[in-house]
């Protein structure tokens, strides 16, 4: 079970930074080229 | 009407997000968090069925117009449904009617989810409007939930949900459209009030949801796109596409799960996760361990677990193994035909029970010729890992192509 969980130990700021640039990157990809209103096989079962 | 509870490009469901850890993440008084939470998730099945416009009518003081309008509401049955649903997890906690509140609730279930799952509905009048209401709220998902707490409130084992946790077990906004399935006892277990959202949290939160959201609409559609053929290929490239319809399949589905997963962490709301590397699975037990993990634990509880402990109570000890391969039949029978009413869902079902009733026997075997020594460097041993796990892969995947071919050769 995955509450938010309460282990806030320190992260270097460049890990941080790091982090935070792959996921604009990530979301960046998906804005590019993901496909517009593509559905996922499981939904509304 | 577009019933989509997760469309990328649609805004609705980030809308709602971005206003749940708003509104939840400050709130420390547990009733009000439940209502707040439970107003959220009201308001998105609001967004995602339509609110009747009640304003026109009412101003012309067309009162038999509004409450028609009303009554033709999505929403306003939803709703309804989610207040009997109250009512009797109230009456089996209180053995009102002895059992027949539980007979009833069982009645209505199979009704809606035959409703739903069966695919010759689609076309008859009215039902068609039930159906498309009931996918949109991802009714299969829900019906599972509320059996969850039915047995578990009947058995005395948890207390019966008040009515904002009704819905907020029931219908959480960010499992709607396709779970996972939270066990009951998880959902009371988790605390009132969840511990601050800390910055590396809400930091791991957005990271799986971009994650999930990269794994669907990049990789997956990118492989899909390039790829998968719609037309039968020759051997080599036709089992390739075998394996490869199945690691879409699981990228599809676990992006989904990283999202939830992930909009869950931000809002401090438990989420169960939904998969574990299925992929490295050995055997079909321990791919049932990883795979679609609060379907098979809802499995296993209510399904498999109850029917074997039946079995050997009349039969005996010593016919445990043929118990446990009746639970496993009767288990993935019925969790073929919650996927859908349909003989290939069906033989999908008895492949899987089969394969499982294969490796339960075959671990058996081994144990005994094998001895817990043997048993042990036996099942370290590289070489037997990957052949396990590349058979087990190739097992899934082939169960996969049974739920599809048919469909494929009708076209």
């Amino acid at each position: 079970m995955n509450g938010p969980d309460s282990t806030n130990g320190s992260i270097p700021a460049w890990q941080i930074a790091v982090r935070l640039v792959w996921v604009v990157v990530q979301l960046s990809l998906v804005y590019a080229l993901g496909a517009t209103g593509a559905q996922f096989v499981y939904q509304g079962f | 009407m577009d019933r989509s509870p997760l469309d990328l490009y649609k805004p609705d469901f980030w809308y709602t997000l971005a206003i749940a850890v708003l509104v939840l993440v400050p709130l420390k008084a547990p009733v009000v968090r439940k209502w707040a939470w439970a107003a959220i998730n009201l308001a998105f099945l609001g967004v995602l069925l339509g609110v009747p416009d009640l304003w026109g009518p009412l101003q012309r003081q067309a009162y038999l117009e509004a409450a028609r309008m009303l009554g033709a509401s999505d929403l306003l049955r939803v709703c309804a449904c989610l207040f009997v649903a109250y009512i009797v997890l109230q009456a089996v906690q209180r053995r009102w009617l002895g059992v027949i509140p539980l007979a009833l609730a069982g009645l209505a279930l199979a009704t809606l989810f035959t409703i739903h799952k069966l695919p010759s509905t689609a076309s008859v009048y009215r039902l068609a409007d039930v159906k498309s209401a009931l996918g949109a709220i991802g009714f299969s998902y829900a019906a599972l939930r509320l059996v969850d707490a039915l047995r578990l409130t009947h058995e005395g084992r948890h207390a019966a949900p008040d009515l904002p946790s009704t819905i907020n077990y029931l219908l959480p906004f960010h499992m709607l459209a396709a779970g996972p399935i939270q066990g009951y006892a998880d959902f009371m277990a988790q605390p009132a009030v969840p511990p601050p959202l800390g910055a590396s949290d809400a930091l791991r939160a957005v990271e799986r949801i971009a994650l999930g959201l990269f794994k669907k609409y990049v990789i997956a559609d990118l492989l899909e796109s390039s790829l998968l053929t719609p037309f039968p290929t020759p051997f080599v490239f036709g089992a390739f596409e075998v394996m490869l319809f199945y690691f879409l399949l699981y990228l599809d589905f676990s992006a989904y799960s990283d999202i939830t997963v992930g909009a869950g962490r931000l809002m401090g709301v438990a989420t169960p996760e939904n998969f574990n590397r299925p992929y490295v699975a050995r055997n079909l037990v321990d791919f049932w361990d990883r795979w679609h993990m609060s379907l098979s634990q809802f499995i296993y509880r209510n399904i498999f677990i109850p029917v074997q402990m039946a079995l050997v109570r009349r039969t005996g000890p010593k016919s445990a193994l043929w118990c446990g391969a009746v639970a496993f039949l009767v288990s993935f029978l019925l969790c073929g035909l919650w996927h859908s009413l349909d003989v290939r869902w069906a033989m999908w079902g008895m492949m899987h029970a089969l394969g499982l009733v294969v490796v339960v026997w075959y671990r058996a075997w081994l144990k005994r010729r094998l001895g817990r020594e043997a048993m042990n460097r036996y099942r370290a041993h590289l070489g037997i890992r990957l052949l396990a796990v590349v058979l087990t892969q190739a097992y899934v995947a082939v169960t996969l192509q049974v739920v599809t071919w048919p469909l494929e050769l009708s076209t």
